[in-house]
């Protein structure tokens, strides 16, 4: 039988609750949802693929061998976090700094357990005698014998991992690769991560935490190489991949290494998914919205790709961990209203979460939250939310919050208002200090929504932030599992160096083979060969006694002077983007800190959004469509609800163009369209409002 | 004219875009700015004033700063009333002009207007490292004079009428050490001040004008100045004192405090404080006041943003030409630290005495120990390794220990400017980049200061050499080098702050808390500790296993467990017999040492109809009489203090300056630890509790 060019792509979205699957064979999206289930790692992904599969007319053993690429997205590593399951970790230290490692947890509000109690128990951390300097010199040699000695006696102490993590191995590694070598030898069934192995930046805190939250969690990909063997056994040829927090893909060997570093796999998924439909719609920069039900999760896409950092927080610790730069939010769905001590009306941060949810969900809960709020203003249908799947009690809603308007002394309708104003003052007050910490403005970026209610926020959202566009896709589950199946292999390598911009040539480029060599031999790993990869190199740069500093990217070739010089004009060009041309230092020698290389596997063609070819104008001026039906929306503070048009997503079709006030009822979603706005249906089937002529966003204003 | 009702949902709204003005200041400020007290450490803010100059909100992390930026525009006004126009930018940093809070906090002001009708201030402030002056960080233990300190700067106009006033511009440049520096940390703070009187044009636009702001400003000072007057007629009416000093190595100034609650009023009389100096330390009353708000809002209302009405409620009393409300040439250079932090340590007390007083307790979350507000700070000037003069300022030495709260432990390296919010440690790798030091141990202080039931949070130790560089010379900072904080409900007093220089031969010699030109050669070692925070209630309560904990976390040694808590420990676990019995042994030995009162009554002896109200933690007041909780032994009889019935354990110890008293006052039938008192030896005790239902009690005549 002659082999079958594969032509299927695949991807899973493992969730809290659900696992979702799609299978895209270049023409047609099958999908598919089953329950997650956390105690066994493959079982849900198998199950969701065999639904999916079938769909496409296919068993999984016909489909598999026909998979050119299978992605998956986990909160494996989300789920042990959260639930604190941790393994117990002991941590070897430089000598005379053990007490900085077991620090309380940023805005821990002061009234949580100390870390120390959580996760890195003080007394499982050990000084060793040794001493680098930030040169690298070495101070006080490594003695391996007490580095084994105290490991001994850190796992007689019950420790199951272990770390090394020392200072300024960030410049020197060579005391950790001792120590590191002497402890595999000598426990070889023990986990044992490295500082500097793990992510060799400056900043002995970050990078010791972020060691120590790979050993914390080593044990949440157990599961992964029986996966990959049942996946093999019935029948993939390709690796399987998981998408990180940095929005890429890696093999299950490298997510070995750093599993921390998946901690925000779905987040990040999310943003990959929305950064394929910003570019699909050519809409260039987008703020990215997802509502779930205790938080807002924000991010931008730049250019098409989902903007990064090189430190987040896991826990609350700060650690250097390269990831999308997501940032949760005060609101979510289930977030709940309450009245302060002066008599204001707020809204959260206190929700309701799923469980029992909001009021109207019928499970017991009675604290009013914003789901009522939308349902009894009529922003929700209860018959037609999610698609039908789920019915919505509206008695329970106008009981909540009727209580609260009591307080208040106004009418429910009106509490109700201002629960969704308060709601949306808060998200928009959020998204702009988001911008802000990150020197961008609102104007040059659409709103994409996806997840939750946010679409019923996200046109009110941009004309408050002073944003163009708005996108909502289609389906934002299926999305994630197809932002799992497209996610391209992406490794990240850095090296600290602090080297003086112009001042030693060599030691820049040994720093960039370095981290060259590495990306190409973790893209070797993950078997992607090298005519289908390419390799970016970037550096951090500040000005010297500076604390932050701008990422730039670098030549791939040249010497030390085209590096250089390349560095110092786009540095110098970015510092005026961020800061402004008054901003400038001048005198003040530039340093080059950090040097990284980004392996890049091959992009995955043909997902549907880039084999829908989109037509790029922006409204097509025809097929107003007749609505399904009108349903009364309480749209002003006071006065009576208006009659508002309401459509079914499935029904809409490409082209179709929706004029403002009007609901769009989707499958995940409901998207409010709002007076003077309209939505366009677009070739991916997703939904793009902008402003339609005239007409000014009346609503929203906090003054009846 | 009756008030119209505010409205609730508006309220909320103004209040979310308020926040969201004073953040966008705030990360412009952080964004632009390039030293990295500002960049790093955050010592910066923006407030946001209504056009009567009253502070509508605050951003930022230094909470001081919102009533600074009030005084600020007070002063602004009376200097330049008739001559403010749109596009005026001002500067100041005298505090003797009301311009802020000390010279290094430069604040810039700008006027904001909507349609040429002033609506409201931006005020944003930062900490310089240098503003001119005898010393290297304008902070000198030398200067006499404020004219020695700092250039003096009143509020003028950086801009006039968005004209930039370049002689002005060259007056500061010419009188500071660092102008890039200085010039690109002010340009940020202007930035800000843009980044934010934008927004807030934009906010009052959108409302309607500056009518309707200032009706909404209106309404929110109403809505907040009533609920300060709510929350403070639950608490006791009554007269409550200590009194703390401040030290100058071997001098020490006092500065008393009787905190007067009646009728929903507060008032913090300092009378009795010492006659202003000529150190740096002397201070003003608003400076005093904008210190203790944020420290009061956190213990009254924690719920509620900062606001005008806030500090309002916080009225103080300071003596004039005293150490609290000095006159010129007084110096000031650090205005808001010694015999401010003094005098909010005193008020705070004052105010735990009437908390813990307050029928029914739980109006109010938890009353905390007095705060130990310390420092070791200290600068260094130094040649590097290219002979270039420059130097730093040790930030870590303003990591002291946190108080014990009634409910939890204190926390570890806290910091006093930013007592409401976490700041972070500076990594050891990016301070030892900056500068020739090297860092030899960096640790929590160890030992058994601040015992309690719940124990006082440690501070930071540190020791380093020079390391790339012959010498470095220092100016020393140290605050609370001989007299530690006083405790709560038995809790022990906090530490002292100590720096000490060791030479080649490891002899420790101890360098005065405010020495300069202390020289550290190469080979010597430099160590400062900052102190650690006074406990709350009697260490002999505390929870064995906590103290166990503490053991294994290496805070207290295994001798301490059981000299300091009577917990006795071995192979890790608590020797739960021996722990008894030792306890009961240092409960008896307390007895025997300590002088028992004249003669000892139980509460069955003596009328006992009434209520049971709180008078202090562990004694209540029963009609006429204090009693022990635990024991029944009647302690005093109204309007003698309680503390007269108790056995008094004292000792003495020398200190640099002079003789200082511990006094612990027992439980005199079991010894319990009800207060320990410290103090120089020729004073008399420094609590006093006389809430009004106690000083006004009805004697009743004893039966028989």
């Amino acid at each position: 039988v002659a082999a079958l060019t594969p032509r299927f792509v695949a991807g899973v979205d493992v969730g809290g609750t659900f696992t979702d699957s799609v299978v895209f064979d270049g023409q047609t999206t099958y999908r598919a949802k089953v329950p997650s289930t956390p105690h066994n790692l493959s079982a849900g992904i198998i199950e969701a693929l065999e639904l999916a599969s079938n769909e496409s007319g296919h068993n999984l053993k016909q489909l598999l061998p026909l998979v050119r690429r299978l992605g998956i997205g986990t909160t494996a590593v989300t789920n042990v976090l959260a639930s604190r399951t941790g393994l117990r970790v002991g941590l070897l230290t430089t000598l005379g700094f053990e007490d900085l490692m077991v620090r309380v947890p940023l805005k821990s509000g002061r009234n949580i357990r100390a870390f120390d109690e959580v996760i890195l128990d003080r007394s499982l951390v050990c000084g060793i005698d040794e001493r680098s300097d930030k040169t690298g010199h070495i101070l006080v040699p490594l003695n391996p014998d007490e580095v084994v000695s105290t490991a001994e006696d850190l796992i007689r102490r019950g420790s199951e991992a272990l770390v090394v993590s020392f200072l300024w191995s960030c410049v020197n590694a060579s005391h950790e690769s001792l120590a590191l070598d002497a402890l595999r030898s000598r426990f070889p069934s023990i986990g044992v991560f490295g500082g500097a192995e793990c992510l060799p930046v400056m900043r002995e805190y970050e990078r010791t935490m972020f060691a120590v939250m790979n050993a914390y969690v080593s044990q949440a990909f157990s599961g992964l190489p029986e996966l990959e063997a049942q996946l093999r056994a019935k029948g993939l040829q390709v690796p399987l991949f998981l998408v990180h927090s940095g929005g890429g893909s890696k093999g299950v060997l490298e997510a070995a290494r750093t599993p921390a570093s998946f901690a925000y796999s779905g987040p990040a998924i999310g943003v990959r998914a929305a950064a394929l439909a910003t570019s699909a719609h050519d809409l260039g920069n987008a703020i990215t919205c997802d509502m779930g039900g205790t938080t807002l999760d924000v991010s931008v896409v730049s250019s098409g790709q989902p903007i990064r950092r090189q430190r987040g927080d896991l826990l609350g610790i700060r650690v250097a961990m390269p990831s999308v730069d997501v940032s949760s939010v005060g609101t979510g769905g289930g977030s709940v209203a309450w009245i302060d001590s002066l008599g204001i009306l707020r809204v959260g941060p206190v929700s309701a979460g799923s469980q029992p949810g909001p009021a109207c969900y019928g499970r017991g809960g009675i604290e009013p939250t914003l789901t009522d709020a939308l349902l009894l203003l009529g922003y929700l249908s209860a018959d037609e939310f999610l698609g039908g799947a789920m019915h919505l009690y509206p008695d329970q809603a106008i009981e909540a919050c009727s209580r609260i308007a009591m307080t208040l002394g106004m009418s429910t309708t009106e509490a109700a208002w201002g629960i969704r104003e308060v709601a949306l003052a808060g998200m928009s007050a959020a998204v702009r200090g988001f911008l802000a910490q990150r020197g961008l403005t609102a104007a040059d970026h659409a709103v994409v929504s996806y997840g939750g209610c946010g679409a019923l926020f996200s046109a009110s959202l941009a004309t408050d932030i002073g944003s163009q566009d708005v996108l909502v896709p289609e389906a934002s589950s299926v999305l994630s599992a197809l932002g799992a199946a497209t996610a391209e292999v992406r490794h990240e390598r850095s090296v600290a160096v602090l080297i003086p911009l112009g001042d030693d040539g060599d030691a820049l480029e040994a720093a960039l083979n370095h981290v060259r060599y590495q990306v190409v031999n973790d893209l070797e790993r993950d078997g992607v060969a090298p005519t289908k990869s390419r390799i970016e190199m970037q550096a951090d740069l500040r000005f010297r006694g500076q604390q932050w500093d701008i990422t730039v990217e670098l030549p791939t070739s040249g010497n030390s002077t085209d590096h250089f010089a390349a560095l110092r004009a786009t540095f110098l060009s970015e510092y005026v983007r961020h800061y402004g041309e008054g901003a400038l230092f001048t005198g003040v020698p530039i340093d080059v800190v950090t040097v990284r290389a980004i392996g890049l596997g091959e992009h995955v063609t043909d997902s549907p959004f880039e084999a829908a070819s989109y037509p790029r104008a922006k409204r097509i001026a025809s097929n107003t469509v007749t609505p399904d039906g009108w349903r009364p929306v309480q749209v002003d503070r006071r006065g009576e609800p208006i009659l508002v048009a309401h459509h079914s997503w499935q029904t809409l079709l490409t082209g179709d163009y929706v004029v403002g006030p009007a609901l769009i009822d989707g499958r995940d979603t409901t998207v409010w369209v709002p007076v003077g706005m309209d939505a366009c249906v677009t070739a991916t089937r997703s939904l793009h409002i902008t402003n339609g002529g005239e007409a000014t966003c009346s609503e929203g204003l906090l003054i009846p | 004219v009756q008030r119209r009702s505010p409205d609730p949902i508006a309220l909320e709204l103004f209040r979310t875009y308020l926040a969201a003005v004073a953040e966008e200041g705030f990360q412009a400020i952080v964004r632009t700015a390039t030293s990295p007290v500002v960049t790093e450490a955050l010592d910066c803010s923006s407030s946001i004033l209504d056009r009567h100059g009253r502070l509508l909100c605050g951003g930022g992390r230094v909470a001081f700063h919102y009533w600074a930026a009030v005084n600020n525009v007070a002063s602004l006004v009376s200097r330049h009333e008739g001559t403010i126009s749109e596009g005026d930018v001002f500067i100041g940093n005298d505090p003797h002009a009301d311009a802020a809070v000390h010279p290094q906090d430069v604040m810039i002001s700008q006027p904001v207007f909507l349609d040429g009708v002033l609506i409201g201030w931006v005020v944003n402030g930062a900490h310089m490292i240098d503003v001119g002056g005898m010393t290297f960080g304008s902070y000198s233990n030398d200067a006499v004079e404020c004219f020695q300190e700092a250039l003096r700067l009143p509020p003028v106009k950086l801009f006039a009428e968005g004209r930039e006033q370049s002689d002005i511009w060259q007056i500061i440049r010419t009188n500071v050490r660092l102008p890039n520096q200085l010039e690109m940390d002010l340009r940020g703070l202007i930035a800000g001040c843009h980044a934010a009187a934008s927004k807030l044009i934009a906010l009052a636009d959108r409302l309607g004008g500056p009518d309707l702001f200032d009706e909404l400003t209106e309404d929110l000072y109403a809505a907040v100045g009533a609920h300060m007057r709510e929350r403070l007629l639950l608490l006791e009416d009554g007269e409550y004192e200590t009194k703390a000093w401040t030290e100058w190595v071997h001098e020490l100034y006092a500065v008393p405090c009787r905190l007067t609650v009646s009728e929903g009023e507060l008032l913090f009389d300092f009378e009795g404080a010492s006659p202003q100096t000529t150190h740096l330390f002397n201070s003003k009353p608003w400076i005093v006041q904008a210190v203790l708000g944020p420290l009061v809002r956190a213990q009254l209302v924690p719920q509620i943003p900062l606001s005008h009405a806030v500090f309002e409620a916080v009225r103080v009393l300071c003596p004039k030409k005293s150490v609290l409300n000095c006159e010129p040439p007084a110096p000031i250079g650090a205005a808001h630290v010694d015999a401010c932090g003094a005098a909010t340590a005193a008020a705070i007390s004052t105010l735990n005495l009437a908390l813990s007083a307050t029928y029914p307790p739980d109006h109010f979350e938890c009353a905390g120990a007095p705060l130990a507000t310390s420092t070791a700070m200290h600068l260094w000037t130094y040649r590097d390794g290219a002979g270039v003069a420059s130097g730093c300022v040790v930030v870590d030495g303003t990591r002291y220990g946190g108080s014990a709260w009634s409910h939890r432990d204190g926390d570890d390296f806290v910091d006093m400017a930013c007592d409401q919010d976490e700041m972070e440690l500076i990594d050891v790798e990016i301070f030892e980049s900056l500068n020739p030091l090297l860092v030899l141990s960096k640790k929590r202080r160890t030992g058994l200061f601040g015992a309690g039931s719940r124990r006082g949070g440690a501070g930071c130790q540190m020791r380093v050499r020079p390391h790339g560089t012959k010498e470095l010379i220092g100016v020393m900072l140290g605050k609370r080098a001989a007299l530690p904080a006083v405790g709560i409900a038995g809790g022990g007093p906090s530490s002292t702050t100590q720096f000490s220089l060791f030479g080649t031969d490891g002899k420790e010699q101890r360098v005065a808390a405010r020495a300069t030109d202390v020289t550290v050669r190469s080979g010597d070692h430099f160590e400062f500790s900052v102190v650690g925070g006074p406990g709350y209630g009697d260490p002999l309560d505390r929870l064995p296993h906590e103290v166990l904990s503490d053991v294994v976390a290496h805070r207290i040694s295994m001798d301490e467990a059981e000299a300091g808590y009577g917990v006795v420990i071995k192979e890790v676990q608590v020797d739960e017999n021996t722990t008894e019995q030792c306890r009961t042994g240092l409960r008896e030995a307390r007895l025997r040492d300590a002088t028992p009162p004249a003669q000892v009554r139980l509460s069955h002896e003596v009328p006992s109809n009434d209520e049971t109200v709180p008078l202090y933690p562990g004694v209540v007041q029963r009609g006429a009489y204090a009693i022990a909780e635990e024991s029944g032994a009647v302690l005093a009889e109204a309007p003698s203090h309680w503390t007269d019935g108790c056995a008094v354990l004292r000792s003495v110890s020398k200190s640099d300056v002079g003789e200082v008293l511990v006094e612990s006052y027992l439980d005199p039938i079991t010894g319990r630890r009800l207060l320990v008192d410290v103090r120089p030896s020729n004073e008399a005790r420094t609590v006093t509790s006389m809430p009004r239902r106690w000083s006004q009690a009805r004697q009743t005549p004893l039966p028989g």
